[in-house]
């Protein structure tokens, strides 16, 4: 009898070991969201009826999604894997075809056996000025480390014509105090407003357009690109598959760099960082990139805030977090592999609604002065 | 007594030389095991359970043996990410030493190098093991593993009829993916196995055994080209996470405790009726680096088996043998999202299998056959990729074994199985048939030193209208010393 008690103990003892699978299960989540936009004629009275037939875009760790909503603005998914989804509606503006309507909502947690639901409220995105509109950072495909490459470009979305002079463009990396080379000076995150007091910190490289603010001399036309280029140079005799720059609109040079490529045939952007002395070299997968007015010219208190035009972040891994101040962009973009030939772009020329994540896109080729 | 002592004689002879053989001749016979009387089909347990506490009792002789081998497979009948042509080159050296009082040491060493030629994507050494997760980059290309694995085992009787063993198993291997990324792998397998046997009379003994094992699997990608990486952590088949960066770094674990009782009963004589029963435990983690030293679990598998065998063998007379064989394995998993803590797929799988078999023998000549069938059904549940299924199928294995003695030093085997699966549960094929061929002989050169060499083929094809095939073809010689 003891004997049998035992070994009913023991087999007992053997199957607890056994785990049981958590009850919710993965794949089952359910999502509704509804795109609204305001179709009252008088901006300050709103009226939001259903946004038919628009493009939603998801994002979230398992990649970016598109879907369109229905005649009545809603799109239902079922059956899609848990995850913190961000998403975006858009679409060409029901009665004005010339611009475009577009709404976000972020960190939607989409769970198995709680169906999430939410609204879009779009707004129409008009002529707003000049943006950051491709990045092009990561190398064409190779194997001898080229990135030299390398250009930014901008948009300039509005109606009217605008002034790039005293405009900087600054590349913002570091968690320490400006030029500052001691680790123990570690006192903020890239991009961050480190003392609230409305200045971002970690600015490393900067340089700037000719002039000042306020002056007429390089003009931006609406509905333009501007191609900055890190050497305006035709990099295809360098590496085969990478782009001709030769004829960019701007290039990079450092005076303080005797080695920096310099194309006369191309206006410079100048070196204004007192520490760094090489061309502008943005990281090939993951950096922060500032366009400014030009008006806080002064690096080593950070720079205001409301002097900044446009800014964008972007990162390798998902699993990130994003440094770059919520006011400027409240969102990454996901940056293509390095030395993978692609490049980043906003999805629609020149819309900007301060959410890389969901406004840019990663593009096969670059696509240097035009969408 | 004359007539008496030379049917002793012979009866003796024709026992020690079957005594004598070893796991190669039952291969060569077509893989023959429980309707046969071989050194390595003896129904206890150690060779039927696994238990090395009874080893002692299983291997009185000493031996030597260098096992070189070489397979071959390749077809279009696998999985998507499994090659379609992979070699396998190995030697392998088992030594067994009866020490006396001392109990019996048993140690085994190999070296295996493999090669995978063309595989997709995949970048783990066996991306279907029962989990829901896949590691894989962009390209297929070849991959090579290469490295050792060591076994010792001891075994002795501590007192009379109480017998205690151990062993440890210590397998590395390391991999490199030819093309981009050019992934490496570093594969490390520990496991441990300790047992208790007591021989409670002559006709009844008794085993306990309890094993551990640890492995992990490493994939460093990382390219050499010092382009950026870009791999995939797969949730299921469809849903994937993209992960960049300048190196990737992917880890599985597992770990497990299997637990395992036997029995060997001697009811009549020349009856021996075996049981084994093995429960298993187990879990796998996959994990990923966020910094350089944290890992985060990304996914989590859990195991559970039961196997249960029953073997019998009776020796109807001097040449025939009579087999039996019942069992029934269950296995279920399941895999989680460690982040949200859901469950991604539950798979069971359970088989009930019964075989039959005789084999006729005299000094001169050997037949054997088995037959055996399997109702396996499987319960699948893939939640995160909403497919489901359940299949019920009968499998079917027929084996005979040939082996003719052509002089005093020199015979000749030949085995042959037909497989036939309703549906294949690994593969996933329908109407499966396999067609196993395999030719081999003995050669004793002295008394002591003595080469067993053999080839084997099998096709496997299946009937649907996609028709895929598979082919495994392998040469194996075994050199084998009685002194050492």
């Amino acid at each position: 009898m003891k004997k049998t008690i035992l070994f009913i103990l023991l087999l007992t003892v053997l199957f607890s070991c056994k785990e049981n699978a958590p009850v919710q299960v993965d794949g089952k989540a359910e999502l509704t969201v509804l795109a609204m936009w305001n179709n009252s004629a008088i901006d300050s009275i709103k009226n939001y009826v259903p946004l038919p037939n628009a493009e939603m875009i998801l994002v979230s760790e398992y990649g970016t999604r598109i879907e369109h909503s229905d005649d009545s603005g809603m799109l239902n998914l079922t059956n899609i894997p848990s995850a913190t989804y961000q998403i975006s509606a858009r679409r060409k503006h029901p009665i004005i075809p010339d611009i475009i309507v577009v709404g976000n909502v972020v960190d939607v947690d989409v769970i198995s056996g709680s169906p999430a639901s939410d609204t879009i409220f779009t707004n129409a995105i008009s002529a707003s000025g000049i943006s950051i509109n491709e990045i092009y950072a990561g190398g064409p495909v190779n194997s001898i480390y080229f990135f030299y490459d390398q250009y930014i470009e901008l948009y300039n979305s509005s109606s009217e014509t605008k002034y790039l002079d005293g405009m900087q463009v600054l590349r913002v990396t570091s968690s320490r105090a400006y030029c500052s080379h001691h680790s123990s000076d570690v006192i903020g995150v890239p991009g961050g407003d480190w003392n609230g007091d409305g200045n971002i910190f970690g600015v490393t490289y900067a340089f700037k357009f000719p002039g000042k603010p306020g002056e007429t001399k390089y003009p931006f036309a609406p509905n333009t690109f501007k191609v900055l280029a890190q050497d305006a140079f035709d990099h295809r005799k360098a590496v085969p598959v990478s782009v001709d720059l030769s004829r960019a609109d701007w290039e990079f040079v450092s005076q303080f760099d005797a080695v920096d490529i310099d194309n006369p045939k191309v206006p410079n952007l100048y070196n204004i960082s007192d520490c760094k002395i090489s061309d502008f070299l943005i990281s090939v997968t993951s950096d922060i990139i500032l366009l400014t007015s030009g008006v806080d010219s002064v690096l080593s208190d950070g720079i205001d805030i409301t002097t900044i035009i446009d800014g964008v972040e972007y990162q390798s891994s998902g699993t990130k977090r994003i440094t770059l101040d919520s006011r400027i962009d409240r969102g990454w973009v996901q940056s293509p592999p390095k030395y993978d030939g692609k490049s980043m772009q906003r999805r629609e020329k020149g819309v900007d609604t301060n959410d890389g994540t969901l406004d840019w896109e990663i593009i096969d080729l670059p696509t240097p002065g035009w969408q | 007594m004359k007539i008496k002592l030379k049917i002793l004689l012979t009866i003796l002879l024709f026992t020690s030389s079957l005594l004598l053989s070893q796991q190669s001749r039952l291969d060569a016979l077509g893989g023959l095991s429980y309707s046969i009387v071989d050194i390595d089909s003896q129904i206890d347990p150690y060779i039927m359970g696994g238990n090395p506490a009874w080893m002692v009792n299983s291997y009185t002789n000493q031996r030597l043996e260098i096992n070189p081998l070489y397979t071959n497979s390749n077809g279009n009948y696998h999985r998507l990410f499994e090659s379609g042509n992979i070699t396998n080159v190995d030697v392998s050296f088992l030594g067994i030493k009866p020490l006396g009082n001392s109990g019996t040491f048993r140690g085994y060493a190999a070296y295996n190098y493999e090669k995978q030629k063309d595989r997709y994507r995949v970048l783990t050494l066996t991306p279907y093991s029962g989990d829901a997760f896949f590691f894989t980059d962009s390209t297929s290309g070849d991959y090579r593993y290469s490295g050792p694995t060591f076994e010792f085992m001891h075994s002795l009787e501590v007192i009379d009829n109480l017998f205690i063993g151990a062993s440890v198993n210590y397998k590395i291997l390391d991999g490199l993916k030819k093309v981009y990324t050019f992934a490496e792998t570093l594969y490390r397998d520990v496991s441990a196995n300790v047992g208790v046997a007591y021989k409670l009379s002559d006709n009844l003994s008794l085993g306990i055994n309890y094993q551990i094992f640890d492995t992990q699997e490493k994939i460093l990608a990382d390219d050499v080209n010092k382009r950026n990486v870009q791999t995939f952590l797969y949730r299921g088949d469809t849903h994937r996470i993209v992960l960049n960066g300048g190196s990737q770094d992917f880890k599985i674990k597992r770990f497990g405790n299997i637990f395992g009782f036997q029995t060997q009963f001697i009811p009549v004589k020349n009856l021996t009726v075996g049981f084994d029963v093995k429960y298993q435990v187990s879990n796998s983690s996959s994990l990923f680096r966020v910094t350089s030293i944290i890992d985060t679990e990304d996914g989590y598998t859990s195991f559970d088996k039961t196997n249960i065998n029953m073997q019998a063998r009776w020796q109807l007379n001097n040449i025939v043998n009579i087999g039996f064989k019942a069992g029934y394995n269950d296995n279920n998993s399941w895999s989680k999202n460690s982040k949200h803590n859901l469950t991604l797929w539950e798979l069971g799988v359970n088989d009930i299998f019964t075989g039959v078999g005789f084999t006729y023998s005299n000094k001169k000549f050997l037949v054997g056959t088995e037959y055996e069938l399997h109702s396996i059904s499987s319960d699948s549940a893939k939640y995160i990729d909403n497919k489901f299924s359940k299949i019920s199928a009968f499998n079917h294995i027929a084996r005979i074994g040939v082996e003719t003695s052509l002089s005093e030093s020199v015979a000749l085997r030949i085995g042959y199985n037909f497989i036939f699966k309703e549906h294949d549960f690994i593969f996933g094929g329908k109407n499966v048939a396999t067609h196993f061929i395999t030719f081999g002989g003995a050669i004793k050169i002295s008394e002591t030193i003595e080469i067993e060499p053999r080839v084997e083929y099998s096709h496997t094809s299946t009937s649907n209208n996609n028709k895929r095939y598979k082919n495994n073809f392998g040469i194996y010689t075994t050199l084998r010393f009685y002194n050492f």
